[in-house]
């Protein structure tokens, strides 16, 4: 038992702070970002085997988090509120060159986002060029040409 | 701008959901930060200087240290100061009770007792021991079940002092 109530704590914990480290944390991975994410694994790891380095323990705690994984797609399927709460839902934060700076500043983003989305994608060079700049669940910026 | 419905947004602008969103994330923060000021303080395990209690009563001649909130299966320090009433015919005495020994593994005991003796379903620890200097004892204690912990701990099970602790999962 200790080892599925540790594997669904620790799962649901790093669902939980990944939630809300926000979209871009997870798009944009600086050095920074990426050292604490191999930090995050080898805690993670001491937290779920604990003391027990058996091989049923980590078949019962790889297990357990299949099986969370499998039922958490299975309520997102049938519910688009919890498919929202646990991925997220796009946000629009440019519309016709006009920076929504409201929703980038709760979103934490800047202009040299889009621009370099814009860049990026579509050889864009200002925002008058762009006609929709949407934030979207897995932290990317997709960027619609005025003119597509 | 209030609404996006007249410029055909390619994706639904589902505002009301993000403002849940970011008020759940700001308030989670603050729930973070709480919780890591609450480590620094001591109040989830570890050292900290709301963490270190220390037992005494007039009537028990030990004195425990050890920390109010601890961790499962995580080792903790503790230290038994004796007085000179404890020690008799060159002995000092440590009783555990059966509670706390259900809760609790004793990893190490600096130094090591002389005997050991059960008594009343509880354990007695034997030291040599000096009444003009009386020993002091350093245990290391394996929380073994998450949760609260009432145990005793004395000379005796007529002279213990009472251990409150908590012990996070």
């Amino acid at each position: 038992m200790d080892a599925v109530w540790r594997a669904a704590a620790i799962y649901f914990f790093l669902l939980l702070m990944f939630r809300i480290a926000g979209r871009r944390t997870l798009a944009q991975l600086s050095n920074f970002d990426f050292a604490l994410l191999l930090i995050i694994g080898e805690a993670t790891q001491q937290g779920l085997l604990g003391e027990d380095f058996s091989v049923t323990r980590v078949v019962l705690v790889i297990a357990t988090l299949v099986v969370l994984d499998v039922g958490l797609a299975a309520l997102k399927q049938r519910s688009a509120t919890i498919e929202r709460w646990l991925d997220g839902a796009p946000l629009i934060i440019l519309v016709d060159g006009q920076p929504l700076t409201d929703r980038m500043r709760k979103a934490r983003l800047d202009i040299a986002d889009i621009l370099h989305a814009a860049r990026r994608d579509h050889g864009l060079e200002r925002l008058d060029q762009i006609r929709f700049a949407i934030l979207e669940c897995n932290g990317g910026i997709s960027v619609i040409p005025a003119h597509a | 701008m209030s609404s996006l419905t007249s410029h055909n947004p390619p994706v639904p602008d589902s505002m009301p959901y993000q403002r849940a969103q970011w008020r759940f994330e700001r308030v989670m923060w603050l729930v973070l930060g709480a919780l890591v000021s609450a480590a620094l303080l001591g109040l989830v395990g570890g050292p900290g200087p709301l963490n270190a209690q220390t037992h005494a009563r007039a009537d028990v001649p030990v004195r425990i240290t050890c920390q109010r909130y601890l961790r499962y299966q995580t080792p903790s320090n503790a230290r038994v100061d004796f007085e000179a009433a404890a020690v008799q015919d060159g002995e000092a005495r440590l009783w555990f009770d059966a509670a706390y020994l259900r809760r609790f593994e004793i990893r190490a005991i600096v130094p090591p007792p002389q005997r050991c003796e059960t008594e009343d379903g509880g354990l007695g620890l034997v030291f040599a021991a000096d009444a003009a200097a009386p020993p002091s004892v350093s245990l290391l204690l394996v929380p073994q079940l998450p949760g609260p912990s009432n145990g005793r701990i004395g000379v005796g099970p007529d002279t213990a002092l009472a251990l409150s602790q908590f012990v996070y999962p």
